[in-house]
């Protein structure tokens, strides 16, 4: 089932970036390949702090305090378990140890805490509040819990997975203004080892207005390289990997320099799975401009298994994300769970929630080995 | 006679742990005496004999090709001296200082240890087996020392220099119970002694009194010259066999070193040398205005350069004008990036990560002066430079000097790159070039500079600056072009470049720049090169057995080199 290029309200797209090149209608079909630079949940940050007016979550030590609390450590213990962690790391104050088990079976034993989020109280971490997001109207509604883009202007955004985390402290960034600094570091890691994600847009007549354009997104054979700013390389050349099990095809237009694909069942990105989850999304679409330098950005909006979600963001790291990420896992469990949005089992629960995903990418000859007609997509030329 | 002996080596008071250092402080307060300076009159009609301290490069190739690729000196050497361009005669004009030498003696250890300090290895490189592992056996540490001492010396030891390195192993082994720990000893004691770090001119008499090289001095020489690195076993031999004093000899010698493998190892130092191109183990570049400029494309670019010089004018026997024509190159995948070039599919899967690759027909980008490796190299971190770009021609390809800038010159005009009112380089330096003191000297520079400023720090083609249309034209000694192709085409036509290569070429063969008895010889090796094709075979062999290149002629009243290597 393919779903059309609906809901996308042209209105208030912004047109101040016109490209040179884009302006210009392309002489032949042209095929243009990227390299992912950068990827990351579309949050968008309020400076004045509105989108979490309760405050943002508590931070590495408050939660731990907290759980030794509930577990009746005495106030000196706690403090001086909290000091230690802050000064040791993980290791420190018995931080591991207690968070990783502060989960209780039905007999009161300890269990993994990060397996078995409900064996632990919801802390009710504190949800979003903000009106403003970035995503696509994914089921054609608009309801009270639904976003405002801000860059398009388009109602009914569904986008509950940033409303799960959105108040927790190494989430807050604004997509193009500010990179959160762990995730960032999260993903120069998954970047120097795992096999990149190369886009390829293709059949491209006009880069302002085409019918008819196609987006393909594939796994690569190599990890991307760092230039000397420790961002990728641009014009690199990269290879599809052509047994993977990735193969997106997107069906897309171009309308006033955005590149709209349409709403597809299915779009399945594979990653390292010791870095990152792989995500199965479901109903999902793309956005992308064309950035004055070659480069391009975008969003990725679809909806994920809310359980698979809250593995591959954090409970697959445990105590790691906890003290680093500054989060409460059993909490962002909890949060999705009471966000998801979509696709409801015979109890009412539902299972899908809704998400919006930030991507940049840069300039990249991408060659295919097995196919037999034009086996290079043209870097785009720098200005 | 003058000869060069390291003489003395006592007996007396051996301390083991600090017999290297004690080389090392007598190498250290100046125990190397140089010959003595012969009299500027002298100096016209003689052509000294030379003492070159070993290049890190050649200190590197020496160990590969005595103990193998596997072996390798760690940690920081005595960093190179480039004078009057060349490291080659920067070598000649340079002593050990000592924490130096402590560096060497760090190297040296290293390379026992990997040599004798693991069995399977030292299985490879023992000509016998010891007694025992646990005490001295003379007669075998002697074996080893005379084969590794003949290599490293590039000439037989002495039965003194042998006998001396046999007792330091000797007395080791016995003092630590291990014979294989006093051999590393002696080993790594010979590898911080002057004959072993420099190389050293040897002379003897001829059959008429006359002083001459000795064939071992010869058979460096050629080696140090064409492979940069030790005679192999057939040229120690031909040496031995004094073969080397006789014309035929040398050449068949020559012939066969021009056509070994280690003759692309030989010209890749040379024009390592000649181009500067060590630059790039210091180079940097603003990241935020160049980040294509990693550290792998500043060791790419050199490998670049150094292999499309060796391609053309060694496997393919080509035409030296021709590098600043070429439209073929080398590339691999990270440097076809920072050139905007894709990666063919067969180059991306055969693994080797080089590939050939051939500009097009219509590119700026010709010849060596377009590649990464002279453009960044001739740039600042943070800009392009047409007058450090055209300054390296003059200098480094056509033999020229140009003037240091006269003090108090105000460069802000020429550095602030966003003045909308200079938006190119052009601008810029008219603007500057209005002060009467400055524009004498940018007229040489600047014109080949302006070419290049089609590529930017990085090399990276281009059209405009700041939005302005980059103007590329120009004129090198009468001849106009209109870009960097055509520049390149204006460098092949122009005399001096050829002229600069025989006379680069013969000094770093020497390590000295030539005198005036040696202009003839010059002059009739130029003609050679041009009537030859412009082929560096020919010119190398027209060098490699010359008379001038062989032959030594002291100063009546030199003094010898003396090392007194006492060990106390």
């Amino acid at each position: 089932m393919r779903y059309s290029n609906r809901g996308m309200k042209r209105r208030g797209l912004v047109a101040t970036a016109v490209l040179i090149a884009a302006s210009q209608p392309a002489a032949a079909s042209e095929t243009r390949g990227y390299v992912v630079s950068w990827w990351f949940v579309a949050t968008h940050t309020v400076a004045d702090g509105s989108d979490c007016p309760n405050g943002i979550n508590p931070r590495t030590t408050e939660a731990f305090a907290r759980v030794l609390k509930e577990q009746g450590y005495p106030q000196a213990e706690i403090e001086k378990r909290v000091i230690e962690a802050a000064e040791k790391g993980q290791g420190g104050g018995g931080y591991h140890q207690i968070m990783s088990t502060r989960g209780r079976d039905k007999d009161g034993k300890p269990v993994n805490t990060y397996e078995n989020p409900e064996r632990v109280a919801d802390p009710k971490i504190k949800l979003s509040q903000a009106k403003v997001a970035y995503g696509f109207n994914l089921d054609g509604k608009v309801s009270s819990e639904d976003f405002t883009d801000p860059e398009t202007g388009e109602k009914g955004i569904d986008n509950q997975y940033y409303r799960a985390l959105g108040c927790l402290d190494t989430y807050r960034a604004t997509v193009g203004v500010s990179r959160p600094a762990i995730p960032e570091f999260k993903w120069d890691v998954t970047r120097e080892h795992a096999p990149a994600w190369l886009i390829e847009i293709s059949g491209i007549d006009d880069y302002q207005n085409d019918d008819q354009v196609e987006v393909s997104w594939h796994l690569a054979t190599t990890a991307a390289i760092k230039d000397a700013s420790s961002g990728v390389r641009r014009d690199m050349t990269m290879m599809v990997d052509a047994g993977s099990r990735m193969k997106v095809r997107l069906p897309a237009k171009i309308q006033d320099g955005w590149l709209l694909t349409d709403q597809v069942d299915e779009l399945k990105l594979i990653s390292d799975p010791y870095f990152g989850p792989g995500y199965d999304f479901k109903r999902a679409r793309v956005r992308i401009k064309f950035n004055e330098d070659g480069s391009i950005r975008g969003i990725l909006g679809g909806y994920l298994d809310y359980l698979k979600a809250y593995w591959g963001e954090g409970g697959s790291y445990g105590s790691t994300w906890e003290y680093f990420m500054g989060g409460d896992l059993p909490g962002l469990y909890y949060a999705m769970k009471k966000s998801a949005d979509a696709d409801p089992d015979s109890n009412g629960q539902n299972k899908s929630i809704s998400s919006t995903w930030w991507f940049e990418g840069v300039p990249a000859f991408v060659t295919h080995p097995n196919r037999a007609e034009a086996q290079l997509s043209d870097a785009r030329k720098s200005p | 006679m003058n000869t060069v002996t390291v003489k003395g080596m006592s007996k007396r008071g051996f301390v083991f742990a600090l017999a290297g250092l004690a080389v090392a402080a007598l190498l250290g307060y100046g125990g190397w005496r140089m010959w003595g300076g012969p009299s500027a009159e002298d100096a016209v009609v003689n052509i000294p004999p030379a003492a070159r301290r070993l290049t890190k490069l050649q200190y590197t190739n020496v160990v590969s090709d005595i103990f193998g690729p596997d072996v390798r000196p760690g940690g920081r050497m005595e960093p190179d001296l480039r004078q009057e361009h060349l490291i080659a005669i920067g070598a000649s004009k340079t002593s050990i200082t000592a924490s130096g030498l402590e560096q060497y003696d760090a190297a040296a250890r290293g390379i026992a240890q990997q040599v004798l300090g693991q069995e399977d290895y030292r299985a490879q490189v023992m000509p016998c087996e010891p007694k025992s592992e646990t005490a001295a056996d003379p007669d075998c540490a002697s074996t080893f020392l005379s084969r590794a001492g003949t290599l490293l010396y590039r000439r037989p030891l002495t039965s003194q220099e042998l006998e001396q390195f046999t007792q330091i192993a000797s007395k080791a082994a016995t003092e630590t119970g291990d014979f294989y720990g006093g051999l590393q000893l002696a080993l790594s004691t010979l590898m911080i002694s002057g004959p072993f770090l420099f190389i050293v001119d040897n002379v003897d008499q001829q059959s008429d009194g006359e002083p001459r090289l000795d064939s071992y001095s010869i058979a460096s020489r050629l080696s140090f010259f064409l492979w940069n690195s030790v005679p192999d076993a057939e040229l120690l031999r031909a040496a031995e066999a004094g073969e080397l004093h006789t014309q035929k000899g040398v050449e068949g010698q020559v012939d066969r070193m021009l056509e070994s493998p280690k003759l692309r190892q030989g010209m890749r130092a040379f024009f390592s040398d000649m181009l500067e191109l060590d630059l790039f183990d210091t180079l940097t570049k603003d990241a935020a205005i160049y980040p294509a400029f990693s550290f792998d494309v500043a060791r790419d670019a050199r490998e670049q350069t150094l292999r499309t010089l060796v391609n053309l004018l060694i496997d393919r026997d080509g035409d030296y004008r021709d590098i600043f024509t070429a439209k073929e190159t080398f590339l691999n995948r990270v440097l076809a990036s920072a050139y905007g070039i894709p990666v063919p599919t067969d180059a991306l899967l055969d693994g080797n990560g080089w590939f050939r690759y051939e500009f097009p027909s219509d590119s700026e980008h010709s010849g060596i002066l377009t590649q990464i490796g002279f453009v960044s190299a001739h740039s600042h971190p943070g800009r392009t430079s047409p007058t450090l770009r055209g300054k390296a021609v003059r200098e480094l390809l056509m033999c020229q000097s140009v003037p240091d800038p006269p003090a108090g010159v105000d460069f802000t005009l020429i550095q602030d790159t966003k003045n909308p009112e200079f938006k190119t380089a052009r601008d810029r330096l008219d603007a500057h070039n209005s002060v009467p003191s400055c524009a004498g000297c940018h007229k040489i520079m600047d014109p080949m500079g302006l070419a290049l400023e089609a590529f930017d720090g990085v090399a990276r083609h281009r059209t405009t600056e700041n939005g302005a249309v980059i103007d590329t034209s120009g004129e090198l000694d009468g001849v106009a072009f209109k870009n960097a192709a055509e520049l390149g085409q204006a460098m092949r036509q122009n005399a001096a470049a050829a002229t600069c290569l025989v006379n680069r070429l013969y000094s770093y063969s020497l390590g000295r720049t030539p005198g005036p008895q040696e202009r003839p010889f010059l002059t009739d090796a130029k003609q050679r090169f041009v009537e030859d094709g412009y082929r560096l075979r020919g010119l190398l062999r027209a060098i490699a057995t010359s008379k001038a290149f062989l032959s030594v002629k002291p100063a009546p009243n030199s003094d010898t080199i003396v090392a007194n290597a006492d060990i106390h």
